[in-house]
């Protein structure tokens, strides 16, 4: 049954790469824009090792290392986050059952090692800041936001840096969700958003921007991004080590039980 | 606080952190002295199978009540390996630890020592270890595998009250179910604070005859017999978690019994004996989020603890203790923990010394700021039958990556209650940590 699906998404995935070259950019919808990078190939399942610095208003730095793997369950993702850095957090993981449906919660357990202990965590908090950073935990997946969540707008295309972007505002449908809306740059090459703007009540409250793509066993994923926050004057700077894809994950890795082994 | 104390604590800390580092730098250093392949060997083979971790923390305090002096001064630090290879992990975790209020809790020890094999669809871990078990946020249920350490009591956080049990735990894993045996063959008893120990609840009696203590000594370890063995079936599935357990155990904390005798000469005494017995606990808890709350509950039913007479005695009843709880993330870098437990003793007897009921209170909230680098929080433990209370404020501050600065004020309310009693251990305090 998952495969069925799995290959109903590919071929989806595959349209939606391939029509850009067939279709005008006028008949693009917003929609149209968020669900190819939602779709974007990202293989099935992927590791690596990601680094955050973060750098308060006065420039101090601090930084957070973490190991994550991830695999999908259709549009659905199971990942867990294992803290390398600062000595303090060492050892802690992260596990996420995370689910495309909207309206449901997802599903995530904390392991700290000084407790010895797993404990459930909330899994609503998504618009919650992640490890300090001023990455949201909605943000962490970057671009796999259910599609439904919001509203999409088409704005037109536009030049960011050096990549061709198609452009989008998205509103969220939830009228209790802190961001009132977001603008992104999606590059027409990968469907990877490249340069985000957050609003809140207040105004634009938050930049997201990608700093260096690159691309392994023919995935297209993010080098270095930052992410700015422009009422704290705070900054993260996020980086990606080299990601491996498609190494056939055991699916029992992403069992509470694995969380308190050596 | 005197600096003549913060020196010392310096002085020491420093030299524990030296005596520490050597293991956790070695890989590095190996790599630095390059040009011996042999060190480059031991380099590479240390990153590809051990990591190591630690910390050293300094613990400084001031009664709030005259003559102002500390409760807490102490200097602690901690070093863990971890390796693997293959399908196996080990584990080392060492204590060293310099205390001027508690001179017993001086030396060095180490805290967990265990190997674990990692088969398919099952582990099992042998050696000493801490074994956790339960829901509960601070207290303690159906988490009684390893024995309390009363010797620092409230100045540690619970995490380290736990007296680490030489056991083999073997769990068979399925993508439901986790089953759980333990077999505990060495028994240890939970430490109470005694002497001079600002801990030490003192036993007083009013007559001005000598007391003699007779320790019916503690189960042998190593026999099957005497042994401790533990059943656990956990469960977390999508939107709940739980588990059910029954643990076969002996009572960490001795039974006393005290009556008086005749000796020669037509001469008197107060004798205290004091017994281990076995008790059977059944244990319940579960875990469900909804929305931004996470609701939590733990049962345990102890079946046949001895509990103390007011007339000196013991008597075999029944206890039950349970605990509801709710953990809430309003967002905002709020969180708010509150719970509710009880200890309701079946049969109860007015004899007894404790009451029918012992309903407790305890409330958590915590803010972030500055992106996590600052925390204050405040913690209160409220008992309902006598409106005593334990409170904890503090504030811990992260002055750069691994060292965190922590001051807090703990104060207890009462009379001769729970909280009460130790109302004169009142204090302020600061704590340094820094972690490698």
């Amino acid at each position: 049954m998952s495969c069925s699906i799995r290959g109903m998404l590919a071929v989806l995935a595959l349209m939606f790469i391939i029509t850009p070259s067939l279709a005008r950019a006028e008949e693009l919808t917003g929609t149209d824009v968020i669900t190819k990078m939602r779709l974007r190939p990202d293989g099935d399942d992927r590791k690596g090792t990601v680094s955050m610095t973060l750098v308060n208003r006065r420039g101090a730095k601090r930084v957070r290392v973490m190991e994550q793997i991830a695999k999908d369950y259709g549009m659905d993702r199971k990942a867990i986050i294992v803290f390398k850095e600062p000595a303090d957090v060492r050892g802690t993981k992260f596990l996420s059952w995370t689910y495309d449906a909207p309206g449901r919660d997802d599903d995530k357990w904390l392991y700290i090692p000084s407790m010895k202990k797993v404990r459930r965590i909330s899994g609503s908090a998504n618009n919650d800041f992640f490890m300090g950073s001023d990455f949201t935990y909605d943000d962490i997946d970057m671009g796999r936001r259910n599609v439904s969540k919001d509203t999409h707008t088409y704005l037109g295309e536009d030049m960011r840096g050096v990549y061709e972007c198609w452009k989008v505002e998205s509103i969220p449908v939830d009228k209790d969700d802190p961001v009132r809306r977001r603008v992104l740059w999606v590059d027409k090459k990968t469907c990877i958003p490249v340069y985000l703007e957050y609003y809140t009540d207040q105004g634009l409250s938050r930049v997201y921007e990608v700093l260096e793509l690159q691309q392994q066993q023919g995935f297209w994923n993010v080098k270095s991004a930052r992410m700015r926050n422009l009422e704290t004057e705070h900054q993260t700077l996020m980086e990606f080590s080299p990601f491996v894809y498609d190494i056939g994950v055991d699916d029992n890795l992403f069992q509470v039980a694995v969380l308190q082994r050596g | 606080m005197s600096g003549v104390m913060c020196c010392r604590s310096i002085l020491f800390s420093v030299f524990l952190l030296l005596s520490l580092l050597p293991c956790r730098t070695l890989a590095d250093t190996a790599g630095e002295e390059g040009g011996s392949s042999r060190l480059d060997a031991i380099s590479d083979f240390w990153n590809e199978h051990f990591s190591s971790t630690g910390w050293i923390e300094l613990v400084q305090s001031m009664r709030t009540y005259a003559p102002h002096d500390e409760v807490t001064s102490r200097v602690h630090g901690r070093l863990e390996v971890s390796g693997t290879a293959g399908t196996f992990n080990g584990f080392l975790s060492l204590d060293a630890e310099k205390n001027w209020t508690i001179p017993a809790l001086d030396g060095l020890s180490v805290r967990e020592a265990w190997l674990e094999h990692v088969g398919s669809g099952w582990d099992i871990r042998v050696g000493r270890q801490l074994i956790i078990w339960g829901k509960a946020d601070g207290v303690r249920i159906t988490d009684n595998v390893c024995p309390t350490d009363f010797s620092d009591y409230l100045n540690r956080n619970i995490d380290e009250m736990r007296i680490p049990v030489t056991a083999a735990k073997l769990r068979f894993l399925s993508n439901t179910l986790i089953t759980e045996f333990i077999w505990i063959p060495e028994f240890k008893s939970a430490k109470l604070a005694t002497g001079n120990n600002p801990w030490a609840l003192e036993r007083s009696f009013s007559s001005a005859l000598p007391v003699r203590t007779n320790s019916a000594g503690e189960p042998s370890s190593w026999s099957l017999e005497d042994s401790e063995f533990a059943l656990r079936v956990s469960s977390y599935m999508a939107g709940f978690d739980v588990s059910l357990s029954a643990f076969y155990t002996w009572d960490d904390t001795a039974a006393s019994s005290v009556s008086v005798r005749d000796i020669s000469g037509g001469r008197r005494e107060i004798v205290m004996e004091q017994d281990y017995h076995r008790i059977l606990i059944y244990g319940f808890d579960f875990a469900k989020p909804w929305s931004d709350f996470v609701f939590r509950g733990e049962a345990a039913y102890f079946q046949g603890r001895y509990l103390s007479t007011s007339t000196g005695g013991n008597e075999k009843h029944d206890v039950l203790k349970y605990l509801v709880g709710v953990d809430w993330s309003p967002g905002g870098n709020w969180s708010v923990t509150a719970q509710l437990l009880d200890e309701f003793i079946m049969n109860y007897d007015r004899g007894l010394v404790a009451e029918e009921h012992s309903p407790q209170a305890t409330l958590n909230v915590s803010k972030n700021f500055f992106n996590e680098q600052l925390t204050v929080s405040d913690m209160v433990y409220v008992s309902l039958n006598d409106g005593e209370f334990f409170n904890r404020l503090q504030a811990a501050y992260e002055l750069a990556d691994g060292m965190e600065l922590t001051i807090g004020w703990d104060k207890f309310y009462g009379d001769d209650g729970s909280y009460g009693v130790y109302r004169r251990n009142s204090q302020i305090w600061g704590k340094l940590r820094f972690s490698f």
